[in-house]
């Protein structure tokens, strides 16, 4: 066994983003044949790796090999000579061309005069959807116009059709379910029996436990091991992904105050897409934990509260007293504060100082005549700094050298120096290390302990087990299930049967529907 | 409606429903206004029509393929100026030597689409600041080779691509047409044209799919090059000599026939067919003019109006669409008003750790390099430079006397005030290119309303000032709440303000600057002319404004992400507007002090300053993108530019120099910044 060529060896790979290092010196292997899985948090490195492997991007040292034969993959090109196909995450169709256009896209056949020859562009892919049994996909139609599990079905057979002896799945599961996800699991099968090597990156254990025979484990960007499925447990998995066991983490539950009237309640809150007639309320003092698979809505609920995506529908109470607010600056004037889903692009002027970030939402109180009070904004800026704990050279460094935990304490930072009562936080501790974690979760605590509330959303259920006072489980843009503490019915499985939609009163619509 | 039709033939309506709605409407149009005569289509006419659309059609299909990448080309028009004046010098009666100066024209262009490719694609720089440098550089070389209008284009040669192939049946420019339409669908339908859209519509997906985006890119400037060199070409067959700014016109006019005939600005979507017809169509519309014995500079203001509709109607449907935005607008107004009067709330718990209040921080000693070291890097390069150039100077005249240390004074105080506010702009995230005709409106305004009277300007001076914030705020409407591209906004308007202008003016220079003006500039005070004065507080005011105040704050985080500083409760729309409120008004100011310089307005009075001021911020150190950037830098870079300009004017260079070597200084300083960003 030792004598056969690995399918893929990488050693010492490293790649670096400014300051913070995705990869800091990962070696692993892959064997010929079968499935192997790469787990690991968010931000430990996997869609760094899959980059890398795919030639998207090049690594800062380190070396890969590919079937025994050392390999420098400057572009995807590259990768695709040596036999290494992937399906994205990130889809990596053009909205603009046709499902045929996009099937044979950088390799169409070709005829006379370099002309691309669509009749046999069409045959093969009519042959090749055949054989996948793919049968609801119109090769004319425009791919902006399809669903996501569509386009995410498409970007797989793709990969599928270029024939690929090495296949990587960058959680190419993410929008498939039910049916779709049978129809990979068939795949899956019988690119094993044709000998093709797959790599699966996924967060679900039931992947791992259902296709793969390996899995490597990445944290912080360093390879932890690589194991045999059957012989780790569920548990021991989870405490080489997160580097310690779960209970450590998180830190004692408060009782959130029994409160006459809730501080923000919602009545039927409708947006343009996705979320549709969505209710609940949130109390004083209270973690409110949303739950809900990709796509159901939380992101528009979010916004929505934010105001920054406009509510067609229903109203929303804050304290008691129905509001109109259709800005962010309406909503922190009404003492909400929201920390975005995506820090760089949406959380932080990466290119502005923290003291400039940290003030901006309050620039307006830092203001006499027009000017600002420079000596009073670093003031405030400063013990904010200190409540988060961040190192005061972030006062005039901007903030895109910091490192991903330390840009998300500077937009904590940002939205604490409003002063809000409501804070909404989107998924607060991804990509962020371990010790950053711990202290995002005792300032929530910190804050709800002083009266305010906090809607959180997160992609880790365990977060919302452990933190929240309850859950509401979104499922097609409604609110299915209330999960509370206080019946002691909180738990991953209680959350995950709801948000998969297993739930009797459910009237799900189809992610396809919220977007066609 | 189309059910009954094949699968095919629908798939091929949705996917050119505009260029089918363009034709169309040529069509309708075309019989409104030729009415069913035997005369409408007849050989003269279809002759007239074919060959006086022709150029604009084959620089719209050139820059429709830019466009398709996602990509921006301004340098189109001064490249068929450059390929008109080249065949119109080199050419002589031989058949060999036709064909030759025939190709090179291409092969020009090409070339000059391989410069502007080069830059945007492997040193992935701004393709509008870009281009924009290449407009001036190729403006200057097509005025070196040929100052004023003249050249010679052989009647073989006229006949070849503008007579008629087949007497009275057959016209060539049609001939022509056919064949480059031809050479389109054989690109649209190759890998190559494939991976274009690709690109266009999702540069990294297409990128992660195997396409070589940045050759794609490369090679799409390079064929649009090719294409207005087949347009200069055909100008030149067509009008029979050269004219080196004959292009400058067609610029705006390019942009509108892209957009008219459905390509989408953004890229992705549209195609080189539609923009033919859109060509036409805008010639058709300027033809209507012409009927009604409308005056011709209404044409300058049609093709702002047609770009900017263009482009709102093709927006309909998309996320970012006028509708939506008018519609987010009133909603937050109506939010607004809902929560007015309502205290903000502030929450009581001031410190959140350990629950134990703590003694208010106290602001930490910050030192003023640390907070200030970007600045003083990005901004130090162009002072470097203006010591050098003026050391330059030195040796080259002999002594720098204070004749030269003032001249070099007043003239930067001009630039140095335009350039704040396009300091402003740029550090927003846009651009104004509506500064040229501003400037000369407001200098037009400013001496027919006073008149030569200096008791006048105690009304006409403010007036002409409001009337320049209020056109700025015209653009910034525009920008932030239709939605429509700063480029796209500011280059309608410069256009419209051109019309407008001729109109007031009547296409005469007239009006005489008051006294005080005069002395404002040209007068002494303290040894000095006043306006250095002037300048020196502008200056003091500027910086102030931009570094301590609200705005400037607001300024700064609308530039680096307008989504964050939306999201942070700054509120975006009013920033912008007010951005170009200074932009407008800092060109106007500029117009009223020139007319004073001059000592009367004239039509060509802005016209040097679209490049400067631009090429100033950049070489400044600001960012192009926004949000980063010192004026103080900027400053340096107005020194620079004009010590350079005097050294040009010393030396015996022709004018035309001084755009390229701008140019130069232009792409150079983008290098430079590039180099150390990605340091």
């Amino acid at each position: 066994m030792l004598e056969e060529a690995r399918a893929l060896e990488v050693r010492n790979l490293t790649k670096s983003y400014g300051a913070t290092k995705a990869l800091a010196g990962a070696s692993f292997s892959v064997g010929t044949g079968g499935a192997h899985a790469l787990l690991g948090e968010n931000g430990a490195g996997k869609s760094t790796a899959i980059k890398l492997l795919s030639g998207l991007i090049r690594p800062d040292s380190g070396t890969i090999s590919i079937h025994g034969t050392e390999v420098e993959l400057r572009e995807p090109r590259d990768a695709h000579r040596h036999g290494v196909q992937t399906a994205f995450q990130e889809l990596t169709l053009a909205p603009n061309l046709t499902v045929l256009e996009n099937m044979v896209l950088a390799y169409e056949p070709t005829r006379l005069f370099g002309q691309v020859d669509r009749r046999a562009a069409r045959r093969t892919v009519e042959r090749h959807f055949e054989q996948l049994r793919l049968t609801d996909l119109n090769l004319r139609a425009d791919v902006r116009d399809l669903s996501l599990n569509q386009r995410q079905r498409i970007e797989i057979a793709r990969a599928l059709m270029r024939n690929p002896k090495v296949l990587f799945l960058d959680e190419a599961t993410s929008a498939l379910a039910g049916r779709d996800m049978e129809w990979l699991g068939e795949i899956i099968r019988e690119l094993k029996t044709r000998g093709v090597t797959i790599v699966m990156i996924t967060h679900k254990m039931a992947e791992v436990r259902g296709y793969c025979e390996h899995v490597t484990v990445l944290r912080n960007g360093h390879d932890v091991g690589t194991f045999e499925t059957s012989a780790v447990t569920d548990e021991e998995l989870v405490e080489k992904i997160i580097g310690r066991s779960l209970d450590a983490t998180f830190p004692t539950k408060l009782k959130a105050a029994s409160s006459e009237k809730p501080l923000l309640a919602l009545k039927s809150v409708t947006t343009e897409q996705r979320l549709a007639d969505c209710s609940f309320e949130l109390r004083r003092g209270e973690i409110l934990g949303v739950a809900g698979l990709q796509g159901m809505g939380q992101n528009e609920l979010f916004m929505a509260l934010a105001g920054a995506t406009p509510i067609v529908g229903g109203t929303v109470e804050v304290e008691g007293k129905a509001t109109l607010y259709a800005s962010p600056r309406q909503a922190i004037d009404l003492g909400i504060a929201f920390v975005p889903e995506e820090r760089k692009t949406a959380g932080l002027f990466l290119g502005l100082s923290g003291q400039d970030n940290i003030a901006a939402s309050v620039l307006k109180k830092m203001t006499k005549l027009g000017f600002i009070d420079r000596r009073k904004e670093a003031a405030e800026v400063a013990e904010m700094m200190d409540v988060v704990q961040i190192d005061k050279r972030a006062l005039y460094t901007s903030t895109g050298s910091f490192s991903g935990g330390n840009q998300q304490k500077m937009v904590l930072a940002k939205a604490l120096l409003t002063r809000p009562r409501i804070l909404l936080l989107f998924d607060p501790c991804r990509g962020v290390d371990v010790g950053t974690k711990h202290e995002i979760y005792m300032l929530m605590n910190a804050f709800t302990e002083q009266g305010g509330s906090v809607l959180l959303y997160s992609s880790e259920t365990p977060e919302l087990v452990n933190l929240c006072n309850r859950v509401i489980v979104l499922y097609g843009g409604r609110v299915v299930e209330i999960v509370s503490d206080d019946r002691g019915e909180l738990s991953e499985t209680m959350i995950m049967r709801a948000a998969l939609g297993n739930v009797p009163h459910a009237r799900p619509r189809t992610v396809a529907e919220g977007v066609s | 409606m189309f059910a009954a039709l094949p699968e095919g033939v629908k798939v091929y309506l949705r996917k050119n429903r505009s260029v089918i709605v363009a034709a169309i409407l040529y069509m309708a149009i075309f019989l409104l206004v030729n009415g069913i005569s035997a005369d409408a289509f007849s050989y003269f006419n279809l002759k007239t029509t074919v060959d006086t659309g022709g150029t604009l059609a084959l620089a719209a299909m050139g820059q429709s393929l830019v466009i398709l990448t996602g990509g921006f080309d301004l340098s189109a028009g001064a490249v068929i100026s450059l390929v008109n004046v080249f065949v119109g010098s080199m050419m002589t009666d031989s058949i060999g030597n036709q064909v030759l100066v025939g190709l090179l024209g291409v092969a020009i262009g090409g070339a000059v689409g391989g410069v502007n490719g080069f830059f945007v694609s492997y040193l992935r720089m701004q393709p509008i600041v870009v281009t924009l440098a290449m407009l001036f550089i190729v403006q200057g070389l097509a005025l070196l080779i040929l100052p004023t209008p003249g050249g010679y284009v052989s009647q073989d040669f006229m006949n070849f691509l503008s007579g008629g192939a087949i007497s009275n049946v057959l016209p060539s420019s049609v001939i022509v047409m056919a064949v480059v339409i031809s050479l389109w669908l054989l690109i649209k339908n190759s890998r190559f044209g494939l991976a274009v859209y690709a690109v266009g519509s999702d540069e990294a997906a297409a990128m992660a799919a195997g396409i070589r985006a940045r050759g794609v890119k490369f090679a799409a400037y390079v064929l649009a090059g090719c294409f207005y060199g087949v347009a200069g070409v055909f100008l030149s067959a067509q009008s029979g000599g050269s004219d080196p700014l004959v292009g400058q016109p067609m610029l705006l006019q390019i942009f509108a026939a892209v957009v008219l005939g459905g390509t989408a600005l953004g890229g992705g979507r549209g195609g080189a067919i539609g923009s033919a017809i859109g060509a036409y169509l805008l010639m058709l519309f300027i033809n209507i003019l012409l009927i009604f014995n409308l005056p011709a500079y209404l044409a300058p203001i049609a093709d702002g109006l047609v770009l900017v509709l263009a482009v709102l109607v093709g927006m309909i449907g998309a996320r970012d669409s006028f509708i939506r935005n008018i519609a987010d607008v009133i909603r937050r107004c109506r939010g607004a008003v809902s929560s007015r009067g309502r205290a903000p709330v502030a929450f009581a718990g001031r410190t959140l750790r350990n629950g134990s209040l703590q003694n208010a921080a106290v602001a930490p000693k910050i030192r003023w390099i640390d907070r200030r070291r970007e600045d003083v890097r990005s901004a130090l390069p162009a002072y470097i430079a203006f010591v050098l150039v003026v050391i330059a100077t030195w040796f080259y005249i002999g002594s720098l006397n204070s004749g030269y240390i003032h001249s070099l004074l007043v003239l930067s105080a001009f630039l140095g005030i335009l350039a704040f506010g396009q300091t402003a702009v740029v550090l927003s995230g846009g651009l104004d290119l509506s500064v040229p005709w501003l400037i000369t409106l407001a200098g037009a305004l400013f001496a027919g309303w006073a008149g030569g009277s200096d008791q006048a300007l105690v009304w006409v001076v403010p007036l002409v000032l409001v009337c320049g914030a209020a056109i700025g705020v015209v653009n910034g409407l525009g920008i932030a709440v239709l939605g429509l591209p700063p480029i796209v906004m500011t280059l309608a308007a410069n256009g419209i303000l051109q019309g407008i202008t001729l109109f007031y003016t009547q296409g005469s220079s007239t009006g005489l600057a008051p006294q005080t003006a005069s002395w404002l500039t040209n007068g002494a005070l303290f040894g000095v002319a006043p306006l250095i004065w002037f300048f020196v507080a502008f200056a003091v005011v500027g910086t102030i404004l931009l570094t301590s105040t609200h705005l400037g704050r607001r300024i700064y985080a609308v530039g680096n992400s307008p989504v964050v500083a939306d999201l942070s409760g700054i509120n975006v729309r009013p920033t912008l507007i007010t951005v170009y409120a200074i932009s407008g008004f800092c060109a106007a100011l500029v117009g009223i002090l020139l007319v004073g310089f001059n000592g009367a307005s004239n039509l060509g009075l802005g016209a040097d300053y679209l490049l400067p001021s631009i090429a100033v911020v950049v070489a400044g150190g600001v960012l192009i993108t926004g949000g980063r950037g010192h004026y103080l830098g900027v400053i340096g870079g107005v020194l620079l530019l004009i010590a350079l300009q005097i050294l040009i004017t010393g030396t015996m260079l022709p004018d035309a120099a001084r755009s390229i070597i701008f140019g130069l200084v232009l792409l150079g300083a983008l290098m430079a910044l590039r180099q150390r960003h990605a340091a």
